[in-house]
């Protein structure tokens, strides 16, 4: 089963494209890595342990897609976040942070986006495309 | 108990508000139980297929100084060691702000070289 989880982006009136929110298109061993990573953060006094990310990517407001690489998986003892680089322009994104749980027991389901429903993949034919 | 010290260069992102902040400096220096810390964490990143791990920084850990262009030392706070498999590299925020400084990376070599993971 696939867990879409929307992370959301603070804005930067700086640049312009700058993503809105990412999805993470999670498999239920993605959520099994997740729950790992969190207990060795746990066990091992850490701030933070970083993955790297399977299958995500970034939107922009409009819902069309924004070009990252380097993208990575934060996971804390009780939250996760991701960031990446804005491919070809050496700025980092970092994503709000959210709690482990919900993508862990309440996936989100994307009901105002291309992602339609929970059993969707992130697949490039779901991804809009400028006109 | 031996210590290290180190001069690390920072580099800052290139917005404009942060141009009068381009050439930091992170200097700090390190105990010898503190860097075994630091190479046990590489072994964790290493054994758990993790991309780099994360851990705050306490004073009793290591003396950090954060240094602007003249010299001068900037405040900062929030900061964090990060290893990865066989790099590690300093973090901070500049003083009330939520700008992150982050050092260039420097080579876990360089610590065992220096003896420091040494009893």
């Amino acid at each position: 089963m696939t867990h879409p989880f929307k992370l959301d982006i603070p804005p930067n009136p700086h640049y312009s494209g700058w993503p809105a929110y990412c999805l993470l298109s999670l498999e239920d061993p993605d959520l099994g890595r997740i729950r790992e990573v969190a207990q060795v953060v746990r066990a091992h006094r850490l701030s933070c342990a970083q993955i790297n990310l399977l299958v995500g990517a970034c939107f922009d407001e409009d819902g069309f897609p924004v070009e990252i690489e380097n993208a990575q998986l934060h996971v804390t003892l009780d939250s996760l976040y991701m960031s990446a680089d804005l491919k070809n322009q050496g700025l980092e994104i970092r994503s709000d942070a959210r709690p482990i749980s919900e993508a862990l027991i309440q996936p989100v389901v994307m009901s105002d986006c291309v992602f339609a429903n929970s059993d969707v993949k992130l697949q490039s034919n779901h991804i809009a495309t400028r006109p | 108990m031996t210590a290290s010290s180190f001069v690390l260069i920072a580099h800052t992102e290139s917005t404009s508000s942060l141009a009068s902040t381009q050439a930091l400096r992170i200097g700090f220096t390190i105990s010898q139980t503190f860097a075994k810390n630091i190479l046990e964490l590489s072994e964790l990143v290493r054994e758990r297929d993790l991309f780099s791990v994360e851990q705050l920084i306490t004073p009793e850990d290591a003396h950090l100084v954060l240094t602007g262009s003249a010299g001068a030392q900037v405040p900062a706070e929030a900061w964090a060691l990060k290893v990865t498999a066989d790099q590690f590299w300093m973090t901070a925020f500049l003083a009330g702000t939520n700008h992150e400084v982050c050092s260039d990376p420097q080579e876990l070599a360089t610590l065992r070289g220096s003896g420091l993971s040494q009893d």
